[in-house]
């Protein structure tokens, strides 16, 4: 008898445990913050009509909790990304617009805001490539990619 | 023919050995045609026998050597032995072999870049835009017919994170 009340006893005190440790990540997820990461592509003077990049963050150190589209009316959706991005530190966006060449956008421009949460004080690094880009006839072009830390809350 | 030919056996000496017939056929022939013709037949004759004569000596077996006619014959049957191994090789490759070709027309690689991505989704929303005719081998949905739901499901495909990545 008195053993099986110590077995209970020790299984309890097992459960209490493991369930003490559920809230450990999550605690310090919410010690973190939250920021955007705007992300630009440059066409040049080429009217940019098709882009795909790639963003991770190497040191892990972020969470991907949200994606809007950019600036220009012809990317003002949002990207396409894969949805198990979320809860992730890398995410590929990808967009097209069958606009005339006259309503794309050329030079420097905003295709994408990612919103983060950033565990702890890190201070990400991501890495940005650009896998694609084509202008209005479906040419592949030469482009650049970049990012900036956008607001924080 | 004239009354007073005769008509003999020759034997074995030919009709030079009959006067009479010889005679009579130099008669007909005076009768018949003038002298100058016979002649120029004569000489007609020589002509074409000497062009045949030229003509065929270059087709004679006796002019090519035993060694070419030989030569010839192991290339012609090296030249049919190879296309029987090619024949025999190419029936016994699988059916179901994938080879590169195939990879770069895949569903959904429109633009055959032997990759999905956002350009091929792109090249096939032009192209619908268009009403060009598009590749049915691009309806990813299986509906039959191409629209904007295929275009969604390669912009998609572009998109999705590799399996095993460690993020």
């Amino acid at each position: 008898m008195k053993h099986s009340r110590s077995v209970k006893l020790i299984a309890l005190f097992a459960v209490v445990l493991m369930g003490a440790r559920e809230p450990v990540e999550p605690q310090a997820n919410r010690a973190g913050r939250f920021e955007t990461v705007e992300v630009f592509v440059d066409s040049g003077e080429r009217p940019l009509a098709a882009y795909q990049l790639d963003l991770r963050d190497p040191a892990g150190a972020v969470t991907i909790v949200g994606i809007e589209g950019g600036q220009a009316p012809a990317f003002h959706e949002a990207p396409y990304y894969d949805p198990k991005a979320m809860q992730s530190d890398r995410v590929i966006l990808a967009a097209y617009s069958l606009g005339d060449a006259g309503a794309l956008p050329v030079g420097r421009v905003r295709v994408a805001t990612i919103h983060v949460l950033v565990a702890g004080d890190a201070q990400p690094a991501y890495r940005v490539e650009l896998t694609a880009a084509a202008t209005a006839d479906g040419t592949p072009i030469r482009a650049s990619v970049h990012w900036r830390k956008g607001s924080e809350k | 023919m004239s009354d007073d030919v005769e008509m003999d056996n020759f034997g074995t000496d030919g009709p030079s050995s009959h006067p009479r017939l010889t005679e009579g056929m130099k008669r007909l022939y005076e009768v018949s045609m003038p002298p100058g013709v016979i002649a120029g037949l004569e000489e007609l004759d020589e002509t074409v026998l000497r062009a045949a004569e030229d003509h065929f000596a270059g087709r004679l077996p006796s002019q090519v050597s035993a060694g070419g006619r030989l030569r010839w014959r192991w290339a012609g049957l090296g030249v049919a032995a190879g296309l029987l191994l090619g024949v025999i090789w190419l029936s016994m490759q699988p059916a179901n072999r994938v080879d590169t070709p195939v990879i770069a027309v895949r569903a959904g690689d429109v633009d055959g870049s032997g990759r999905i991505d956002i350009l091929d989704a792109f090249t096939l929303a032009r192209e619908v835009k268009m009403g060009l005719a598009v590749d049915p081998r691009h309806d990813l949905s299986g509906d039959g017919r191409i629209d904007q739901r295929d275009i969604d499901l390669i912009a998609r495909e572009a998109v999705t994170l590799p399996k095993g990545d460690p993020s």
